[in-house]
């Protein structure tokens, strides 16, 4: 996001919540949500695509919505305010080609009406048949949604599908081929909103029963200010937050306020400014000194969390300008004497997503077993990398970030060795040894630090030869 | 909503108080002073330029204080024998495409003279800047007699004299007043130079010179890179080789035939010449590509028609020894093999060949 789309946002949070009542006040939200979803998407080289992937972030998230998020004895009628906004909004902007609004609303001007209108209606038509059926709660259904969702999200993920996608599309609309890139496809936002709608659809799988209007759900896939970096909430938590009795606005404005203002200094002060100096592919088979390879890795370090948690802090300070309470995303990670511990305290969301949605189904999977085929130590070993693994392939489908998932779960599997191993003798330090015990902190905190940037070197650079090249050059 | 409104009065006051006292301050020249270079990171080897930042890790900023503090001159100590030489000029000397090494300040630093008997060191600082204009040569000049110098090697070139190349560079609008001041103190204010009028309200607020004060800090930031690889350019793999070929066109800045004498800046080379005072000067016209391709009996290249060349060329060396100056005419040294992307953009091998020639004409000049 840019600094003008946060300044804008923060306006229109403030206006949002000036207004009295709460429906209308949803309403509003509802209507900003929809417009951010087209307004943030960037331009696409493929023809109408940039209309195309926003409104079907809107489709998607309708149809999950009509499948597992309703009622059992509500009506279509009941909805009718919120759906009539929803549709309203997608057809104002579809008919805002009819003005000069493209660089405004939409990045390039939406498709011409006799195009984008049979795609709204399919888009209807397809709301109408999941809330129809929805209703059978068919683990077929469930299967296919959420199959869809994987796959779409693999498929943006991985350079070479992606390429091929792209290829597809863009002979579909007519263009050539030949310029074809793997980046062609970006969906703005749309990992984030996949994890949202994951996560709403597994439980449902499972029995659990959701309710919320549309409108909310909506807000809730695409609040306008988490689009972009997260954090990622959960339905139960932002439904409360959002349908919850107004706090005091002059808290809410403060602690709001003063959360974007850190966040817009930690990314376009601190970040930006890193990342003039930070490991980047371009400049990390430049460097010809080891010290100031260290540096760049370490300027790299910081410049990642330092934009990372900057976004994380506006999405969180914009959300509290009206009146929602988002979860922390990060809390001083790089504080923390161990590896466990910085997991738990870097990216908390998604690594909460993926323990409860991967790491304890898998866990309770092999334990369920009365006679497990594996020792324990392996099946730790197991479920870490598995984790990670997944953690790292979520950045993109590409071996190097599946190697630095690895890296981390190994070193979170040699920490809880070290652990079980040290736990006794580190209590009597700690009660015994207040000076010991903190330089023991200190040093552990180091050395966390130092593997965890070490790791980056995977996560940064784009395939083997340069990373490993560049561990050459520190060592 | 009073505490809102209290607050945010206050918020404003604050900064209403923080814009009077940089408005007040001008703290912009000032702070350029502040430097990493020569302590953390290594001074440049050359004044920052470049289009490229990002490939380049260098761009062009207009402070000359923060310029010359970013480069290696000011970090250096004084040494019993050696023999400090500054080279003045433009983007040939500079060196476009040429790692900071192949530069002719590269090549003949660290070679051996003899002086007066006594062998020396050459000490040799690179002062070009890609602009050509005789302005900008004198300003830079100027503050590079700060570093005191023993010799001056300042390359020109015609392209750099006439009266409207002067102060059409952004680093002489920049600085327009330095350069002003710097005419009336040696009693030159040519016909050419815009009347200067004082910076507008505007131009002095903190908002106008944002952008100034950020690329101070991109400019620390950038010397991180430098240390670290060494880079200061963009190295095109490949380029568009320099022009050989012309159309039948014998006009130089729009005049055909001769070029006006009244029309070139003439005036700045006395300027140059006093600013050095006692320091030894070599005024080299610099090597250019002489074509061989279509319409070559016209033109020598890009640049020059012949018949406007070869007069301006005379009337050089003509005030050359008029005025006592040391001259070196070195406008056919190079074949056009020793030329990259433009007639005065010479390769390593061709600054060897420019090197070798004035280290042999070094001792005599300084007899």
């Amino acid at each position: 996001m840019l600094l003008a789309n946060i300044l804008l946002l923060a306006g229109l949070f403030l206006l949002i919540r000036s207004i009295p009542q709460q429906r209308i006040r949803k309403y509003f939200l509802i209507g900003l949500s929809i417009i951010f979803v087209f307004s943030l998407q960037p331009t696409l080289p493929i023809r109408n695509f940039d209309f195309w992937l926003p409104l079907s972030t809107i489709g998607l998230s309708l149809v999950c919505w009509a499948f597992c998020c309703r009622s059992e004895n509500d009506r279509l009628s009941d909805h009718r305010s919120e759906l009539l906004i929803i549709f309203g909004m997608v057809l104002l902007i579809a008919l805002s080609r009819l003005f000069s609004f493209e660089g405004i609303i939409t990045a390039s001007r939406p498709p011409t009406l006799s195009v984008s209108l049979p795609w709204i209606a399919g888009w209807m038509i397809l709301f109408l048949l999941f809330y129809y059926f929805g209703r059978l709660k068919s683990e077929k259904l469930f299967s296919i949604l959420i199959g869809f969702i994987l796959l779409t999200l693999v498929l943006l993920k991985t350079p070479f599908f992606a390429l091929q996608a792209s290829k597809f599309f863009r002979n579909l609309v007519g263009q050539s081929s030949e310029l074809a890139l793997a980046n062609d496809l970006r969906w703005f936002g749309f990992s984030y909103i996949a994890f949202r709608l994951l996560s709403v659809l597994i439980d449902a799988k499972k029995g659990r029963k959701w309710v919320a209007t549309p409108g909310d759900f909506l807000v809730y896939v695409c609040f306008p200010a988490t689009l972009a970096a997260g954090p990622i909430d959960r339905m139960d938590h932002f439904n409360k937050e959002l349908n919850s009795a107004p706090r005091d606005f002059l808290e809410d404005f403060r602690e709001g306020i003063s959360r974007v203002a850190i966040g817009l200094f930690k990314k376009f002060i601190l970040a930006d400014s890193l990342a003039l100096i930070a490991l980047s592919s371009q400049n990390a088979a430049l460097i010809n000194h080891t010290g100031w390879a260290w540096a760049s890795l370490f300027a790299y370090s910081f410049q990642l969390y330092f934009d990372f948690s900057g976004y994380s802090d506006v999405a969180i300070g914009l959300a509290h300008l009206i009146g929602i309470k988002l979860p922390e995303n990060f809390n001083h990670p790089y504080l923390k004497p161990d590896i466990a511990k910085f997991w738990n305290s870097w990216h908390i969301t998604l690594t909460q997503w993926i323990r409860s949605y991967t790491f304890n189904p898998l866990v309770r999977k092999l334990r369920k077993k009365k006679d497990p085929a594996f020792p324990q130590w392996f099946m730790i070993l197991i479920t870490q990398s598995v984790t990670m693994g997944l953690i790292g392939l979520w950045h993109g489908v590409t071996l190097n970030f599946f190697i630095w998932g690895i890296w981390n779960a190994l070193g979170l599997f040699f920490h809880q060795l070290y652990a079980d191993h040290t736990k006794n003798q580190l209590t009597t330090i700690s009660e015994g040894h207040s000076i010991a015990f903190r330089v023991y902190t200190i040093g552990s905190t180091l050395l966390t630090f130092l593997f965890v940037s070490l790791g980056w070197i995977w996560f940064v650079l784009p395939n083997i030869d340069s990373a490993t090249l560049f561990f050459e050059r520190l060592f | 909503m009073k505490r809102i409104l209290s607050f945010t009065l206050k918020v404003f006051f604050f900064l209403i108080i923080l814009l009077a006292l940089y408005y007040l301050i001008q703290p912009e020249p000032f702070l350029g002073k502040i430097s990493l270079y020569n302590f953390i990171f290594p001074g440049r080897e050359r004044l920052p330029f470049g289009e490229n930042p990002r490939v380049a890790y260098n761009f062009s900023l207009y402070n000359l204080n923060a310029m010359f503090a970013s480069h290696e001159i000011s970090g250096v100590q004084e040494q019993d024998n050696s023999f400090r030489v500054i080279t003045i000029g433009d983007s040939s000397v500079w060196g476009t495409l040429l790692k900071p090494e192949e530069t002719l300040a590269g090549q003949l630093d660290g070679e051996k003279i003899k002086i007066h008997g006594a062998e020396r060191t050459l000490e040799v600082y690179n002062l070009g800047y890609p602009t050509l204009s005789l302005a900008k040569d004198v300003l830079i000049l100027q503050r590079g007699m700060a570093y005191k110098p023993d010799l001056i090697l300042w390359f020109t070139t015609m392209e750099s004299f006439p009266n409207e190349k002067q102060i059409e560079s952004p680093l002489l609008a920049k600085n327009s007043e330095e350069f002003a001041q710097l005419l009336t103190s040696y009693g030159q204010i040519p016909g050419w130079m815009p009347k200067s009028f004082p910076e507008s309200f505007w131009e002095k607020t903190l908002f106008c010179q944002r952008r100034a004060l950020m690329d101070l800090i991109r400019l620390q930031l950038y010397g991180f890179m430098w240390a670290a690889t060494g880079i200061d350019q963009d190295y095109p793999a490949d380029y568009p080789a320099a022009q050989v070929d012309f159309d039948r066109d014998n006009s130089f800045h729009g005049v055909d035939g001769i070029y006006p004498n009244d029309q070139m800046a003439w005036e700045l080379l006395d300027v140059g010449m006093k600013i050095a005072g006692n320091v030894p000067v070599i005024l080299i016209n610099e090597p250019i590509l002489i074509s061989d391709g279509e319409n070559s009996d016209i033109r020598y290249n890009f640049y020059y028609p012949r018949q406007a060349y070869d007069v301006w060329r005379k009337d050089l060396a003509d005030r050359c020894t008029g005025e006592k100056w040391k001259c070196l005419d070195l406008w056919n040294l190079l074949s056009q093999s020793d030329f990259t992307n433009s007639a005065i953009h010479y390769n390593s091998e061709g600054g060897q060949k420019v090197a070798d020639t004035i280290l042999d004409v070094i001792p005599e000049s300084l007899q």
